[in-house]
């Protein structure tokens, strides 16, 4: 049986086969990490402290800027901190572009957009601090093998919504590309280097015309061609497609031998169907790409948001059009009213049907019991039509019309007994009448009377689900996610699977999909209990048991 | 036909080797003669076990991993193997995976075990059933084969390092020394440089550039290993890459 504790440095689960008994992660990084104190030499050779910072290496380099790893000293965090390369300062041109690109991207506050903390001048050096991402970029990630149609339209989607977002401020990207985004742990796609970013009505003058900036093998024919008066959201639309098609091929559209001969590609050339490429890509996705990649901007989306949108119809798999963005929007019209009409039945179903009882458990008040006998009632009701996955609050600007009226009891989980490692259980808190709405939730498999327990933390205002790090250790460091979110978070005894996992409102009624999968070492009877708080911060729901027998399923 | 690789009792344990002889697979994509064969024994050697791990991550028995994982080697050391292999693999590590799934699918049966592999066995059975316990150790972790492969991967590469710079300490009579520092491999953590020192009698800032000098010996050494699993092992920014995507692995 596998036995794994967790390294006292990092958190990271040790198994017993750590060389020489040391954490592999904190081998490999501190290897990593005293390589790049090295390569840091040359440039700098007295900083290692720099204003409020501490640098302790170096993350990457760009044409004009390196970006460090670094400890924010004062506020006690690390961040990342890119800076103008000594040397490199002498033009005013490149100092007025470097806090131009700090002062666009700190206006950009979005979960998958990286932020941007403070820009600042320490003894003549021009800096910049972010967020720390740790983990690959997309480039890294695809580099290995191109991703599954899904995945990739997953992560494109949410990369499209963060244009959306920048795009509703005025803001262009001009150079986006997979290795522009950067997965974090929780396996979010965050778009960092807004390098070449300007203000859409912004100074012209900043960038010359008929230069050539950007990437060539993303860029599209307009950048190519240096005709910066025509860059439009359109242009982040087609990069958005480049990104799309090296996903799902592993490859960018367009690869000359030189650069130049990838402009021109860039300018002439229709690029390879992603299916020649690849075969194992969807039709859909297909067809999604190419139009990201019309060299007329006019018959790509007429936005990141409708990218968006089609990308998530594709994930819930629903069929549809693949024609113009007007049909598009039609089409969505009808699946809201579709979407309706079935509320409508369930709510009619529900109508017709008794609703379960609450029982208090003897001597404990406010305690509820599921009654075993009625347990395949107390199962959520059957699915509603397929909607994204999606945060509450999201959810909550759309929350139907026609709430069905669902049993009074607190909590309710399905299934509620039963063995195996893995399972998708689906709870659902229900909104007693004069409560205020739920804002967080915990719901906890333990041992009776064992001090390990797997508490997962629930956080539909935010779509965040959270594990506490060191579940023996009491309250303390908790690794979350967002849900929807290609990933998992885990700690030494279960992981829960992002992807997957999804919180949807049925009236002021929350229902949780959330895919565990529990760690050997974590065998045995677990009993299965749930509290939620209400927006006055009182615990008003406690207890229903179930039993879950962590190990290999059993039949029935 | 079978080519004389290595010992058995050392094919099985390329971490402990005394030699650590550099064979770079930049070189048997250029050779793919003879030479390229033993070369490619060689680094066999070094990474079997994440091949062992993906095969029973995969869902095969014990017993199947042992056959298949032994008839694999027999194969790639084939003469004719090197011949078919494409040098835009680029990666070792791609190439050897790429390379087995093909043989699992497409070649192995079962049956025709005995005749490959099972009648002369590339690794010891004693370092197969460790090879099942380091798999088993680490069970909790990873989750998919080519995850578990990656992981295992990286945690091989890290123990061959080690074992690298654990010998070069005891060659030069510093093992006590090695013992001693060799937590700090990790970052400083809770350094008690102090306690060290005392422990080995020598000054606290001796502990310091130690543990300084020993850390960028072994990343050297790590940049070797590394370096020897790609095809342009000269690139050290390639080097670097595998390295971080190696820790994401992790």
């Amino acid at each position: 049986m596998a036995v794994s504790t967790e390294c006292e440095k990092c958190g990271h689960a040790l198994a017993g086969d750590a060389p020489l008994g040391l954490c592999p992660n904190c081998l490999l990084r501190t290897a990593i990490e005293a390589g790049a104190s090295q390569a840091l030499a040359p440039f700098l050779p007295k900083l290692r402290y720099f204003g409020d910072y501490e640098l302790l290496g170096e993350i990457a380099r760009g044409g004009m800027g390196v970006v460090y790893r670094a400890k924010q000293v004062s506020l006690d965090r690390i961040v990342a901190v890119k800076m103008m390369r000594p040397g490199l300062l002498a033009s005013e041109a490149e100092i007025r572009r470097f806090y131009a690109e700090a002062k666009t991207a700190a206006r950009l506050q979005h979960p998958n957009i990286v932020a941007i903390h403070e820009v600042g001048e320490f003894e003549g050096l021009h800096y910049f601090s972010m967020d720390f991402v740790e983990g690959p970029s997309l480039d890294a990630l695809v580099r290995e093998r191109p991703l599954s149609s899904m995945e990739a339209a997953r992560y494109v989607q949410i990369l499209a919504e963060a244009v959306q977002h920048a795009h509703a401020q005025g803001i262009l990207h001009r150079d986006l590309k997979p290795s522009n985004v950067l997965v974090d742990a929780a396996g979010r796609p965050r778009i960092t280097d807004f390098g070449l970013a300007r203000p859409l009505e912004g100074d012209a003058a900043s960038t010359a015309s008929g230069t050539v900036m950007g990437t060539p093998a993303y860029m599209p024919p307009e950048q190519a061609a240096g005709q910066h008066d025509k860059l439009s959201p359109a242009s982040d639309i087609y990069s958005l497609g480049a990104i799309l098609y090296e996903l799902l091929t592993g490859r960018p559209p367009f690869r000359g031998r030189n650069q130049m001969e990838t402009v021109r590609m860039a300018l002439e050339e229709k690029p390879a169907p992603p299916r020649e490429v690849n075969p194992e890509v969807n039709r859909e996705m297909e067809a999604i790409c190419l139009r990201c990649l019309e060299k007329n901007p006019a018959r790509r989306y007429a936005s990141a948001g409708d990218l968006a949108g089609e990308l998530e119809r594709v994930l819930r798999g629903e069929p549809g059009p693949r024609a113009a963005s007007g049909r598009v929007r039609r089409w969505r019209l009808i699946a809201a009213a579709g979407v309706l009409v079935a509320l409508a039945v369930l709510a009619m179903w529900f109508a017709g049907r008794p609703h379960e009882s609450r029982i208090a458990e003897p001597g404990v008040p406010g305690v509820l019991k599921q009654s075993p006998a009625i347990s395949p009632q107390l199962s959520p009701p059957p699915a509603p039509p397929p909607q994204p996955h999606t945060t509450a609050k999201a959810a909550a600007k759309k929350k139907a019309p026609a709430a069905p009226p669902i049993a009074s009891i607190g909590f309710s989980i399905s299934p509620d007994r039963g063995a195996g490692y893995s399972q998708t259980f689906t709870l659902r808190f229900t909104d007693p009448k004069g409560a205020a709405d739920i804002q967080t939730a915990e719901v906890a498999f333990s041992d009776p009377g064992a001090n390990r327990n797997c508490a997962v933390f629930l956080d539909p205002d935010n779509g965040r689900v959270e594990l506490q790090f060191n579940p023996s250790g009491g309250p303390g460091l908790r690794v979350s996610g967002n849900v929807g979110t290609l990933g998992r978070i885990e700690n030494s005894i279960c992981a829960v699977d992002l992807t997957e996992a999804a919180f949807k409102l049925h009236g002021d009624d929350l229902e949780v999909k959330l895919p565990v999968t529990f760690k050997q070492g974590f065998e045995g009877v677990k009993e299965v209990r749930s509290s939620a708080w209400d927006r006055k911060g009182a615990s008003r729901v406690e207890g229903h048991r179930c039993e879950w027998v962590v190990g290999p399923p059993t039949r029935p | 036909m079978l080519y004389n690789i290595a010992m058995p009792s050392q094919l099985g344990s390329g971490a402990g080797r005394s030699d650590f002889a550099s064979t770079q697979w930049s070189m048997v994509l250029a050779a793919k003669g003879d030479c390229a064969s033993v070369a490619m024994g060689d680094l066999c050697a070094a990474y079997w076990r994440p091949l062992y791990a993906y095969v029973r991550r995969s869902g095969r028995s014990v017993e199947d991993a042992q056959d298949l994982t032994q008839s694999f080697f027999s194969r790639v050391l084939e003469k004719d193997y090197l011949q078919h292999v494409d040098p835009s693999l680029g990666k070792f590590r791609a190439f050897l995976l790429a390379s087995l799934k093909n043989f699992m699918t497409n070649e192995w049966r079962r049956e025709n075990a005995a005749k490959r592999g099972g009648s002369a066995r590339m690794v010891s059975m004693e370092d197969m059933t460790r090879a099942e316990d380091h798999y088993s150790a680490g069970l909790g972790i990873a989750q998919s084969p080519d995850r578990v492969y990656e992981r295992n991967w990286a945690l091989a590469l890290l123990e061959r390092t080690t074992a690298r710079l654990a010998s070069e300490f005891a060659a030069a009579g510093k093992q006590r020394v090695f013992d001693a520092l060799k937590p700090y491999l990790t970052g400083d953590g809770e350094a008690r440089y102090s306690q060290v020192a005392a422990e080995l009698g020598i000054s606290e800032v001796t502990v310091r550039v130690s543990v300084h000098r020993m850390r960028g010996r072994f990343r050297d050494l790590l940049q070797q290993e590394v370096a020897d699993t790609l095809a342009d092992g000269g690139d050290s920014q390639a080097v670097e890459e595998e390295l971080r995507y190696l820790l994401t692995a992790l």
